[in-house]
């Protein structure tokens, strides 16, 4: 099963950024748009969900679906603790035992147990973007947007974020479209991993899969670039 | 407890102990300065100023006139802080709004105290004349921070909060009402420190019956010098201690906010 974006077009301030761009995100995978910056990845994530409107073309397939997201910063209320964070996108769902339930697990998932008391100013800027890891993981929602989550992190706190995230992720499969422009978060994460053009209006060069659970990959850094090499290779880098 | 322990040893390590030497400091100027003038009418001593304020604290009007002051002051702040949150409120959702009303805001903010002083003269009575001008006093203050306060608001967040569909009722009391938080902590403190002050000129020329401004007034015209530093000194204990409440309510409501920033 797929979701489509067929014929994409969008321009912004007279300026062309897509003139007709297809993808077939695979729902239940994680989904992977690798391209430089600048190149209209953002502007692609707010018009799957309806943020902003499209010239033209059809993505009605995520018309009704819920999102939710995984912004480049944590985007986390200061003023709440770690419970409240995760807690606050879950009222008005659940009740408020299940909501607290949910919390809960989700909190313990990604390491966060013994802060949940805690106020973001108490706390790293790693473990800020667990909360909003775990938060988007607690919201239910069908799609999961990632933009740039990793981005300016160091390798360290970058390996062991993405590892939260696998982990959350295969207890929970989620259809994940997940931006970066980095290679080796694509080559580490993306089930299929669809390259956008450099130059713009931009289009899908090539798209790749990679069978290999995320697990393994993460685990043994031989394959990693084992593969790496393959889809440079491919990309002709 | 943890909390109240470090703030007390940081209190005398810190901040404390020269704030005492600073009052200590500043008392000995004055009794300096006292001998050298050796005038009583210029510059009563602190010692007899001490006297004065014993004196006073012992008559019956005493607290008559120090809770009528008081109730003025509050009354314009209560005021000023209601229509300064709503009228805030309008303008920092509305541009339209902000554009007509900010206007108004610059006037009432540039017109002298004395001129608001001497119209509510005309238009009030004398117990309501201090009331008028310190709420048009603290007004502003707290309209613009309000202002402030929501365009500060990331609009990250904002977006955020739009995608996970969280409903209009909780923005608003979720994320637009902590964010405003520490705005209106600092208005608050702010106008009700002006107001305060306001409040005793406007009466000392509306001349209500029970006030610490006409207290000044009657001191002053019988040339009674010593009442005229002992009713100040009251009146800056009282906007002493009230700011000191006004902060502590903020270190209360402001759990989240690194104990240093503030």
């Amino acid at each position: 099963m797929s979701l489509e974006i067929n014929n994409l077009k969008k321009s912004y301030t007279g300026k062309i950024i897509f003139n007709g761009i297809n993808i077939s995100i695979k729902e239940k995978k994680i989904n992977c748009l690798l391209g430089v910056s600048g190149i209209g990845k953002t502007t692609l994530l707010n018009a799957i969900c309806g943020l902003i409107p499209i010239d033209s073309g059809d993505i009605s397939d995520f018309k009704d679906k819920s999102f939710s997201f995984i912004f480049q910063e944590p985007r986390i209320l200061k003023w709440k603790t770690v419970y409240g964070n995760i807690n606050f996108v879950l009222k008005g769902i659940y009740s408020k035992k299940e909501a607290e339930a949910i919390t809960k697990k989700y909190i313990s998932l990604v390491g966060l147990s013994e802060y949940a008391g805690y106020y973001p100013y108490q706390i790293s800027g790693g473990m800020q973007q667990r909360i909003s890891i775990a938060r988007a993981f607690a919201y239910p929602s069908e799609i999961l947007i990632m933009d740039e989550p990793f981005k300016s992190l160091d390798f360290k706190l970058k390996t062991n974020l993405m590892k939260s995230f696998i982990n959350l992720w295969t207890q929970d499969k989620r259809t994940v479209i997940f931006v970066t422009h980095d290679l080796d978060e694509a080559v580490c994460l993306g089930d299929n991993v669809f390259i956008l053009d450099e130059l713009m209006p931009s289009f899908i060069k090539k798209e790749i899969c990679i069978v290999l659970p995320q697990n393994d990959r993460l685990s043994d850094h031989s394959i990693l670039s084992k593969i790496k090499i393959e889809l440079a290779d491919s990309l002709n880098i | 407890m943890k909390t109240s322990i470090t703030k007390k040893t940081s209190f005398l390590c810190n901040g404390g102990i020269y704030t005492i030497i600073s009052f200590i400091l500043l008392l000995a100027a004055w009794k300096l300065i006292s001998l050298v003038i050796s005038s009583e009418i210029i510059l009563p001593s602190p010692e007899n100023t001490a006297i004065s304020m014993l004196d006073l604290i012992r008559t019956r009007e005493f607290f008559i006139i120090i809770l009528s002051s008081l109730q003025r002051g509050v009354l314009g702040f209560i005021l000023s802080f209601v229509l300064g949150i709503f009228f805030g409120f309008l303008s920092g959702l509305s541009r339209i709004f902000r554009s007509i009303f900010e206007p108004f805001l610059s006037v009432i903010r540039t017109t002298p105290v004395i001129t608001i002083i001497l119209i509510a003269l005309i238009w009030f009575k004398a117990n309501n004349v201090p009331v008028f001008a310190s709420f048009l006093m603290a007004f502003p203050i707290i309209c613009t921070n309000v202002i402030e306060g929501i365009d500060s608001i990331d609009q990250k967040i904002l977006e955020m909060a739009k995608i996970f569909r969280i409903k209009k009722s909780r923005v608003i009391g979720e994320i637009y009402i902590p964010s405003l938080i520490p705005f209106l902590t600092a208005a608050v403190s702010t106008s009700f420190g002006i107001g305060w002050k306001v409040v005793i000129a406007a009466e000392v020329l509306s001349q209500p019956k029970y006030a610490i401004g006409t207290s000044l007034q009657t001191s002053k015209i019988y040339l009674n010098i010593n009442d005229v530093f002992a009713w100040t000194i009251y009146a800056i204990l009282i906007g002493y201690v009230i700011e000191r409440i006004i902060r502590l309510a903020e270190s209360k409501t402001v759990k989240w906010k690194k104990k240093n920033e503030s």
